[in-house]
């Protein structure tokens, strides 16, 4: 018979942790769903602070046909030697864009929202009337 | 003191809430009965406002930044690159950008203005509708100085690229 001590009980094997599957998958969803809604009502917020009001194509704004033509200019190129030949075709662009939003000088003047187009019965003044006004 | 500083907070609030209520004269009797009975044909005359300013902004918008960028910006760079800068120029290009920020705020606020003054019951409460009308046209003449002072920019660069032509 040796002294030696008997070896200790095997301590038992640690239980594998709980795992709640179904539960956690429902966190998930729920946390996506949150996380979708939260993104979304911000960038509808977001939309209708500035951009909506750029948004021609928003449903009944503005149709295509109404739209103003829109056209694509030339850039003037910032390489090459600089001259007064040079500088006098600068102008003859800068003229034509000048020009152009010389012809949109008048909008947003205050004729559409004077007191006439509103006190007054349709037969004094027309609204077609107010409306070219502001139209280039 | 404390009372006096409360007293204070109060009167002003009380002030700026009568300037803003004072904000639009008083409508008679008959000018009231006129919007509410034209109601349809204002509501419907303020949405072809809307259509045709939105266009204009859009239109507007694109020219601004074509003469900002494909034009007085490209014009300065092209000026550095030759050793020939111009601060008048550059102050210019810059004082454009600028106000053309300062536009997109101002139009924004008018428009997001005139969807609560077309949203505004003129039938029912034509003087609420009235003071609304009004902060709308002073928003709206916020939009209007800034494209002209938009344009005197342009005008002015003119004049400083038409000065530095002559000196070639």
């Amino acid at each position: 018979m040796s002294d030696t001590p008997s070896p200790a009980p095997a301590a038992p094997p640690e239980a594998p942790p709980k795992v709640n599957g179904g539960r956690n998958l429902i966190i998930l969803c729920l946390g996506a769903i949150l996380i979708a809604i939260i993104t979304t009502g911000f960038s509808l917020w977001a939309y209708r602070q500035n951009d909506i009001y750029l948004d021609r194509s928003r449903p009944g704004f503005i149709a295509e046909g109404e739209k103003n033509e829109e056209e694509v200019l030339e850039k003037f190129s910032d390489e090459g030697e600089i001259d007064a030949a040079v500088l006098e075709q600068y102008l003859s662009e800068f003229d034509y864009v000048k020009g152009k939003i010389d012809g949109l000088s008048n909008s947003f003047s205050d004729g559409p929202l004077a007191d006439k187009n509103f006190l007054f019965d349709d037969d004094d003044n027309s609204s077609a009337d107010s409306a070219s006004e502001n139209t280039p | 003191m404390k009372r006096k500083i409360a007293v204070s907070v109060l009167a002003v609030f009380f002030a700026l809430v009568s300037a803003q209520a004072s904000y639009a004269r008083d409508l008679s009797d008959e000018e009231q009965g006129v919007i509410s009975q034209t109601c349809a044909s204002i509501q419907l005359q303020l949405k072809n406002i809307q259509k045709t300013d939105s266009k204009n902004r859009v239109t507007l918008g694109s020219y601004y930044e074509t003469v900002n960028t494909n034009l007085m910006l490209s014009l300065n760079v092209r000026l550095v690159k030759n050793n020939r800068a111009n601060a008048d120029l550059t102050t210019m290009q810059t004082n454009f950008a600028q106000e053309r920020e300062i536009f997109k705020t101002v139009y924004t606020d008018y428009q997001r203005e005139l969807d609560v003054l077309i949203a505004t019951d003129c039938r029912e409460k034509p003087q609420e509708f009235y003071n609304e009308l009004e902060k709308v046209r002073t928003k709206r003449a916020k939009v209007h100085s800034s494209v002209g002072r938009l344009r005197n920019i342009l005008t002015q660069h003119r004049q400083a690229v038409v000065k530095l032509q002559e000196a070639f």
